[in-house]
């Protein structure tokens, strides 16, 4: 495969993350916005209790509070249906033939990289799961793995079913600096020095799977400095 | 102090806060009943929603620039309220002619501060 290939699927990759940039900025801005007015009565209403607090004035700026929660509550609910799970989804397809897809996508691009790309379907290649999503997801975390691994080492992506409705891909990497709990951050990590592009991606991730139900998950490795990334979704 | 907010609950919030702080409030609630009230009342501050309809913020205060250039005596600091905090958006807001950008929620002190300046 020629460097210029790779360059391209680079670039296509930074264009991505750029796209996931400007969709999180304008999703923020709106959030923001919407959110802005009704806060900004509730704060001058606190004010007004503060400022004059008898019987009357407390009970008249409570329900106006009152009326502004119950506001702000409908417009995040509105936020989260249109970000939600509304969206027609796109046509199934067969877990091998995505995994097929990924192959062909990667392995080129891993092997100028000298990193082994191994993909093994574990029984499930028939199994047929939403297609557009998945693969987004896929392609995704595929591209921050050959990224993230030095040349001589491995990745594995697999996929087995689970249970008698769901495929779990696995994505084994030798080395994955993001916390296992990168949805939450909690003490004593809060997210404070891990890479901004690793965790941008995951969580980018974790909201599509979610788009599709499903779920995405990092286990670290009880030795060393890999991890395996679990991606879970329904099958047909 | 003019009160530019199409929203009612907002502006009527604003107002009350304001008057609470001893200074006569004035509401309008777009762009037409904001230039008519400067005209008539050439308030000190007005308070300007970015997002007003069909005329919006930046244009209404592109448009009071222009009123107080040709007015003799009507000096009204202008104050851009919005729910956004992008950069765009205050270099808009800094172009069109606003002496201060405050992102709602805007805090009853800060408010009081904007008062007393």
């Amino acid at each position: 495969m020629p460097e210029s290939a790779a360059l391209l699927l680079t670039r296509l990759d930074d264009l991505r993350r750029a796209e996931r940039r400007a969709a999180s900025a304008r999703m923020v801005s709106v959030a923001g916005h919407l959110a802005g007015t009704p806060l900004n009565v509730i704060a001058g209403r606190a004010a007004l209790i503060r400022a004059d607090p008898s019987p009357e004035t407390i009970e008249e700026n409570l329900r106006r509070i009152e009326e502004q929660v119950e506001r702000m509550a409908q417009r995040m609910r509105r936020l989260i249906d249109y970000f939600g799970l509304n969206e027609p989804l796109s046509e199934h397809r067969a877990v091998g033939a995505i995994l097929a897809e990924c192959q062909a996508l990667y392995s080129p691009v891993a092997e100028l990289k000298g990193v082994t790309l191994l993909v093994e379907p574990r029984g499930a290649d028939q199994l047929h799961i939403e297609a557009e999503v998945s693969e987004l997801i896929l392609t995704s975390l595929l591209s921050l793995a050959v990224r993230k691994t030095a040349p001589g080492q491995s990745i594995t992506l697999s996929a087995a079913a689970h249970g008698p409705r769901s495929v779990v891909f696995e994505l084994s990497l030798p080395v994955l600096d993001v916390p296992h709990n990168f949805e939450r951050f909690e003490p004593p990590e809060h997210g404070i020095g891990y890479d901004p592009c690793t965790l941008e991606t995951c969580w980018t991730c974790l909201g599509l799977a979610r788009r599709i139900g499903g779920t995405l998950a990092i286990v670290k490795a009880a030795s060393g400095s890999g991890a395996t990334l679990h991606f879970a979704c329904a099958h047909d | 102090m003019l009160i530019v907010e199409d929203d009612d609950d907002s502006r009527e919030m604003l107002g009350e806060l304001v008057a609470s702080y001893g200074h006569l409030a004035v509401p309008a609630a777009n762009a037409d009943e904001a230039l008519a009230h400067v005209r008539l009342q050439k308030p000190d501050l007005a308070f300007i929603d970015l997002g007003l309809p069909q005329l919006g913020g930046c244009e209404l205060a592109r448009l009071l620039r222009l009123a107080m250039a040709d007015t003799p005596g009507l000096k009204t600091r202008l104050v851009a309220l919005t729910g956004y905090s992008d950069r765009e958006m205050r270099e808009s807001a800094g172009a069109a002619g606003f002496d201060a950008y405050v992102v709602k929620p805007i805090m009853p002190e800060a408010l009081e501060a904007l008062l007393r300046a």
